[in-house]
């Protein structure tokens, strides 16, 4: 595959360009005009959403839908994590596992496939790495139902490892790897590592995996992201609601107003709550990711 | 070419962090399997037997705890799941499938067919249930039996009524329409005095409730002559309700939305729909989604089509055992128990909102008293009267799911303007013929 | 410089666990969904009551019927009109914010980043279940106000508009993430290129358009087959509308004609056919799309 050109200068220097002197322009205020603009758009359904957090059922569809009310706030939290036995804490906990225990287990896995495809030759190693990018093709959604049929023959739907094992595999995460471990690894470390006796899995720990850092970081919140986000698979391997991650519980309450009306404001709340742990490790996480990412868009 | 983070401290924390998450998981998940989330039923010790019974009837979680202190010795675990047409079929499909299904299950008469086509639920006939046949009202046993085979045991039945704003009708000056003609004129009245109000909506993606009016009518979707099933899901009862339902459609008369949606239950509270007609246990969904129109409904027969009265049935349920139960005689027995033991008829009306099939259950108080939501008004006359006029000969095909979510497509269309109910009826029987041609059922057009 | 091969077995190390759980749990799915595939159910008497059906081998009876039906290939045109309009319109919005994100003239850029990037914190479920609260005519604040400001009743779930509501969620979704990505391509830029040229004259729109775009292209490329990819699987968010409106049907989406076709119409083999059909439609166009690219990038 043909670089574009922009090879081995893209790496990350923190603060490489500097943004250059704000002068106060006619183009600039137009710009951040329209910037302004299009962060409103981004933000109102957010706003909304905290708005409407605090609202109880009566007066949530009563009221002004972007501004406050009477607050429920309370009465909603306290709703929320006692509905049906605590249930929603299941569904936080059950994500947090499979999202974060599976993109940790999918990092490694993957920077470990990654770094042997880059640093060793080895017969097959094109046709391997084509096999695996070929994954990244490959809709995840369309794999979904085979994996059922597949899973229910041994008896290991309903599961937790019906969702979690499909989640630590990552193809995307091992073609970052490779590209991260073949520009940023020098050959030679590697050779002084096996000089001094080090075996080939020290080595990995100590001299390889340090240095692919940011990149980890990258797959990590990349894996993290794609699991969190992936509603089919435990759509459909799923029927135990205990089992539940969080965006699939709230799907289910979204379908239940009937049964249960206070439920639409546990679905809002419930929302916003779970959304906050993927912006707290956005934010806190934000340094690696852009250097990573700087990484994979290189080359294709 | 160092990077400038502590990546000894990272990548050390980030194995330790590893390996605890990684012994978290392996520890829950091997919890989890072996509790088996809804699997099928624990070996039983010293005796003791464990059934698990999906249902989504509101308050059953009473007749199960009755059932569980006067038989210590089979223990009835309860999921409350959400309906079957929101998915928990589907659950129930994909479970069977898996081998894992539970024990019990709530499956309407409806979708019982189906059911029985692949396989899914046992025969209760080696059990003892046909003692109890005469319990029950005819055309509900008729149902869960095929040949000598019993199915299920039915729970309950929904005979239709209307449902209207007695306060509205007076305040706009509207007669209660015991015809469709009536019905239709009352609209039309209506429409034009007030633009934003609507007699009431027309739910394209309710196949079922359409198919309760289709049987008022004197439709007859399927039959069996031998071997052969018989379709006629364009049969001219059908057809004019169709048309009946696109006249109102298309002067705007009805307002088009799905039922059992937010804006759905905020139009019933605010006025915005004048009546609605449903089955007996639509009671319990105004009480539950319109708190705030207390007092403010009735109930009233169902429009008729001719001089002659005749009455639908939408939806009732009945209780079945799966076919990978462990133990289908206490089962059966369970399912036997709660659908003619007073008391749990008793908690299924008042807590459940149903209309028991056990005809001595709908003898019973709490189904022959005054509604206070009703401003006070017996409610269960009417449907005691009406049910009886239900049409028994209708029946239910072995792919209703498909045929559900065929017309359901195509009335969505329908309400877009791209075609006619009629029209829709129509296809959706060809539809339906060639899937079941192309099942492999012999199957013609009746 | 190579690495002087040593054990063969190093590598195969790190390859084995990823590996293993890549031909479980993508190699093998396919496999067996195109086994599934060629499979029928067959009946026999009234198919009513324990062994009236039995399944036999089918050939390609399934693929024909695919192709024949006429609700796949709806949703197929369907899903092409969607990712043939939406994809570009949120690339070039997507491209235009991160550009003047880069640009001198803008201030307050970390505030916008933040603000971009916090749609691609919420799940795909959540943000339809948000936007459903929002498009809803007697609830939504947001057709409240479109009321309010004279643009009349906006209907965002006619037979029509619905499709474009959907894309109007993806959009607001991911075009922050397919910012940042381009984003980080423009950061990777070496000043010196921008000075040559401003020491020349070239004003900020001539420097955006000849120098930045081209040199971001790869990030372009990266963005858009994953969009694709994401928008012929589109799943979740017609999912969510179905229970808000009747002008979704059940095979609005080949995604969710397959799982309507596994789970309420009891078809897992008719199910599989259309998923096999899908992931290799899916990889056909991404693989199709990359190779353009590539050969355009290469010949230019």
């Amino acid at each position: 595959m043909a670089a574009a050109g922009v090879a081995v200068r893209t790496w990350p220097f923190p603060g490489a360009r500097a943004s250059g002197s704000a002068g106060v322009t006619k183009g600039g205020i137009l710009a951040t005009a329209f910037m302004f603009v299009c962060a409103v758009y981004f933000l109102l359904p957010a706003w909304w959403l905290v708005v409407s957090s605090t609202k109880g059922p009566s007066t949530l569809y009563a009221s002004e839908g972007f501004w406050f009310s009477q607050l429920h706030l309370m009465s909603n939290l306290t709703g929320l994590f006692t509905y049906d036995d605590g249930i929603y804490w299941h569904w936080l906990i059950n994500t947090l596992l499979y999202a974060g225990a599976g993109a940790l287990c999918a990092t490694l896995l993957a920077s470990a496939a990654g770094y042997a495809l880059a640093k060793y030759e080895f017969r097959g190693r094109q046709l391997v790495f084509s096999v695996i990018l070929g994954g990244v093709l490959v809709p995840g959604t369309a794999l979904a139902l085979p994996l059922y049929l597949l899973m229910s023959k041994v008896s290991l739907t309903n599961t937790y490892w019906s969702v979690f094992l499909p989640s630590i595999v990552s193809p995307f995460g091992v073609y970052l790897a490779r590209v991260y471990a073949a520009a940023a690894i020098p050959d030679e470390l590697i050779e002084a590592g096996r000089i001094d006796g080090a075996s080939e899995g020290k080595i990995f720990r100590v001299v390889a995996l340090r240095i692919m850092s940011p990149a980890l970081v990258t797959m990590f919140l990349f894996q993290f992201v794609a699991i969190w986000n992936n509603f089919f698979l435990p759509l459909v391997m799923l029927s135990n609601t205990r089992l539940y991650p969080v965006t699939l519980g709230l799907y289910t309450w979204n379908n239940q107003y009937g049964q249960a009306p206070q439920l639409v404001s546990y679905v809002i709340i419930g929302s916003l709550i779970s959304v906050i742990p993927l912006v707290v490790a956005f934010l806190s996480l934000q340094r690696f990711w852009r250097s990573g990412l700087t990484a994979g868009s290189v080359r294709l | 070419m160092k990077s400038s983070l502590p990546g000894s401290r990272f990548r050390g924390r980030l194995l330790m962090v590893m390996g605890a998450v990684m012994a978290g998981a392996l520890a829950l998940a091997a919890c989890s399997s072996s509790s088996g989330g809804s699997g099928a039923s624990a070996p039983p010790s010293g005796g003791k037997v464990t059934l698990t019974f999906w249902s989504w009837v509101p308050g059953i979680s009473q007749s199960v705890s009755l059932w569980n202190k006067s038989h210590p010795d089979i223990h009835v675990n309860l999921n409350e799941v959400t309906s079957g047409n929101a998915g928990t079929y589907a659950k129930m499909f994909s479970a069977l499938q898996a081998g894992n299904a539970p024990d019990l299950g709530q499956i309407e008469y409806a979708t019982l067919p189906n059911f029985e086509h692949v396989g899914g639920v046992l025969n209760l006939a080696p059990y003892g249930v046909n003692s109890i046949k005469s319990d029950f009202v005819p055309w509900t046993w008729a149902q869960v039996t095929q040949g000598s085979a019993v199915y299920a045991i039915p729970q309950d039945t929904g005979p239709m009524g209307l449902f209207y704003r007695a306060d509205l009708f007076k305040q706009y000056g509207l007669a209660v329409p015991t015809t469709w003609a009536q019905y239709l004129s009352d609209a039309q009245k209506l429409h034009a005095a007030h633009p934003n109000v609507y007699i009431t909506a027309f739910p394209a993606n309710d196949a079922q409730w359409f198919a309760g009016l289709a049987w008022q009518a004197g439709a007859k979707w399927f039959s069996t002559s031998g071997d052969t099933w018989v379709t006629g899901i364009d049969d001219s009862p059908s057809q004019q309700v169709a048309n009946f339902w696109q006249q109102l459609i298309s002067d705007h008369l009805v307002k088009v939305e799905p039922d059992f949606a937010s804006e759905w239950y905020k139009d019933l509270s605010d006025g915005t729909l004048l009546t609605w007609p449903t089955a007996v246990w639509g009671e319990n969904t105004l009480i539950t989604n319109a708190a705030s129109t207390k007092g403010d409904w009735r109930v009233a027969a169902m429009p008729n089509w001719g001089s002659t009265p005749a009455n639908g049935n939408w939806g009732g349920s009945t209780t079945v055992v799966f076919k990978d139960s462990k133990h289908p005689a206490q089962a059966a027995q369970f399912a036997e128990w709660l659908n003619t033991n007073p008391q749990s008829i008793t908690g299924l009306i008042t807590k459940g909102g149903l209309y028991p099939a056990d005809l001595a259950g709908q003898k019973q108080p709490a189904a022959n008293s005054p509604v206070p939501f009703y401003g006070g008004q017996n409610i269960w006359q009417v449907f005691q009267a009406n049910g009886k006029l239900v049409n028994t000969s209708f029946q239910w095909g072995p792919i209703m799911n498909t045929t559900f979510t065929q017309m359901a497509d195509g009335f969505g269309k329908a309400t877009g303007g791209s075609e006619t109910l009629a029209q829709v009826l129509a296809s959706t029987q060809s539809q339906t013929v060639s899937t079941m041609k192309s099942q492999g059922f012999s199957v013609k057009s009746g | 410089m190579r690495p002087r091969r040593r054990a063969g077995w190093a590598p195969v190390m790190f390859l084995a666990p990823f590996g293993l759980l890549f031909a479980l749990f993508f190699v093998l799915p396919i496999g067996y969904a195109v086994y599934e595939s060629l499979l029928k159910v067959h009946v026999s008497g009234l198919g009513l009551g324990p062994g009236s059906t039995r399944t036999v081998f089918a050939g390609l009876a399934n693929y024909g019927q695919v192709f024949s039906d006429s609700s796949f290939l709806q949703g197929v045109s369907r899903v092409l009109l969607f990712a043939v309009v939406q994809i570009p319109v949120m690339l070039v919005f997507a491209t235009v914010l991160a550009l003047l994100l880069d640009s001198v003239a803008t201030r307050f850029k970390r505030f916008f980043r933040l603000a971009f990037f916090l749609p691609y914190g919420i799940p795909g479920v959540i943000a339809a279940i948000l936007w459903s609260f929002l498009y809803l005519p007697g609830l939504s604040p947001a057709v409240a106000a479109l009321h309010g400001s004279g643009f009349g009743t906006v209907n965002f779930l006619g037979t029509n508009s619905v499709l474009w509501s959907i894309a109007n969620i993806v959009t607001w979704e991911y075009t922050g993430y397919n910012m940042l990505i381009i984003y980080a391509g423009l950061q990777a830029i070496p000043a010196d290129l921008y000075e040559a040229a401003r020491l020349d004259g070239a004003s900020e729109w001539k420097v955006a358009t000849r120098i930045k775009l081209p040199l971001v292209t790869s990030s372009l490329v990266l963005t858009a087959v994953f969009s694709i990819i994401g928008t012929l699987q589109l799943f979740s968010e017609p999912q969510v509308l179905r229970a808000i409106t009747d002008n979704i049907s059940s095979s609005y989406t080949p995604n969710l004609l397959a799982y309507t076709q596994a789970f309420t119409s009891n078809n897992p083999n008719y199910a599989a056919a259309i998923a096999v059909v899908l992931a290799i439609g899916t990889f056909i166009l991404s693989f199709g799309f990359l190779r353009l690219v590539q050969r355009r990038g290469t010949a230019a």
